[in-house]
């Protein structure tokens, strides 16, 4: 084996949402959600992850500012 | 007054939440009550001859059509409740084959869950029959092309070629020589990265039931400085598992060195393997 080990995770974000939101058996159901756009949704999810672990280092007044920013 | 009728009145409507399909009856009785993505309401199952759902009430205050499309695009919202989804779908299916049900498949009645489950029993049953035994597994490839760079020379005997010719010439003639160089690296280094995807992902194919590839995501988000090339999902059987592992040890030590990283996610439940409705594999 070279150096570099294989990254090996249970899941990640973009898995988890690429596979919930795009996948699976889709049937119609009463009612449903309709995700036009993974992409943009996801972007949504990892802006939010990024700003709690920002405003864990900024603490409340930057998470507060960065919150209405977003 | 008015209002808080209203209030009163919305919290008794439900929708019935389905997360998957499984053989059998009763599931989860021997695991005890489980909240659902709808923290109020258990995890229950309704049945049709040999399977059946293992949903949930949901309040439609929350889960109502009009309530989810805002929803959406709440982003703390749906972070929660896909990761519940997630990990309701991981409870069900330990130990056994799930047909997992997209986010928010939810229907205003136990009987209408039942006639969903009617209506595609031939198809449920004989995609839990295929998928017994088996999980998905996620395989990234991501490449770092300033490292292959770096290596290409060891590799392509044309770039090899080139630079050795240009260590004999004038400035001049150097120059020409190595705009040719440049070109040649490009190629060199798309016709590598080209071929660890296809092989990479070839290799893994054969140690996979069934294989697929998906969406190659771009920087902006997977938040990493390398690219994305590979983005593949594989089902695979349990015993394989192992032999699978290695084949994707072999890989890194084929291409690690030149830039390629590999990552590895699951077992998930067969998301991109089950084919009934128009959630087909992609």
């Amino acid at each position: 084996m070279s150096q570099l080990a294989i990254k090996e995770k249970r899941v990640t974000l973009l898995d988890l949402v690429d596979r919930i939101l795009d996948k699976g058996v889709i049937l119609t159901g009463d009612i449903t959600i309709a995700v036009a756009d993974v992409d943009l949704v996801y972007l949504g999810v990892k802006l939010l992850l990024s700003s709690i672990e920002a405003a864990e280092r900024m603490h409340v007044a930057g998470y507060a500012s960065m919150k209405a920013k977003s | 007054m008015v209002a808080e009728n209203e209030r009163l009145l919305s919290e008794m409507e439900h929708g019935y939440y389905v997360y998957g399909v499984v053989a059998g009856d009763g599931w989860p009785a021997a695991e005890g009550p489980m909240a659902g993505i709808d923290l109020a309401y258990p995890l229950y199952t309704l049945s049709h001859q040999a399977i059946q759902a293992v949903v949930s009430k949901v309040s439609l205050r929350e889960f109502g059509q009009e309530s989810l499309e805002a929803r959406i695009n709440d982003a703390e919202w749906l972070t929660a409740k896909v990761c519940a989804h997630e990990s309701i779908l991981e409870t069900i299916s330990a130990g056994r084959a799930v047909i997992p049900m997209r986010f928010c498949s939810i229907y205003n009645s136990e009987g209408r869950v039942r006639e969903m489950l009617a209506q595609h029993y031939d198809d449920f049953v004989a995609n839990l029959a295929r998928l017994e035994g088996k999980r998905e597994w996620g395989i990234k490839v991501y490449f770092d092309e300033s490292r292959l760079a770096d290596g290409i020379e060891q590799i392509s005997d044309r770039v090899k070629e080139l630079k050795a010719e240009m260590a004999t010439k004038s400035a001049g003639a150097a120059y020409i020589l190595r705009k040719k160089l440049d070109a040649a690296t490009s190629e060199e280094i798309e016709r590598v990265s080209n071929e660890c995807a296809q092989r990479g992902h070839d290799r893994l194919s054969s140690h996979a039931v069934q294989s697929t590839l998906t969406a190659l995501r771009d920087r902006q988000l997977t938040g990493r400085r390398d690219e994305m090339i590979l983005n593949g999902a594989y089902l695979v059987v349990e015993g394989q598992l192992a032999v699978f592992r290695g084949e994707l040890e072999r890989l890194q030590g084929d291409y690690g060195d030149l830039g390629f990283s590999f990552e590895m996610t699951g077992p998930w439940p067969p998301f991109n393997f089950v084919t009934i409705g128009s959630g087909d594999v992609a």
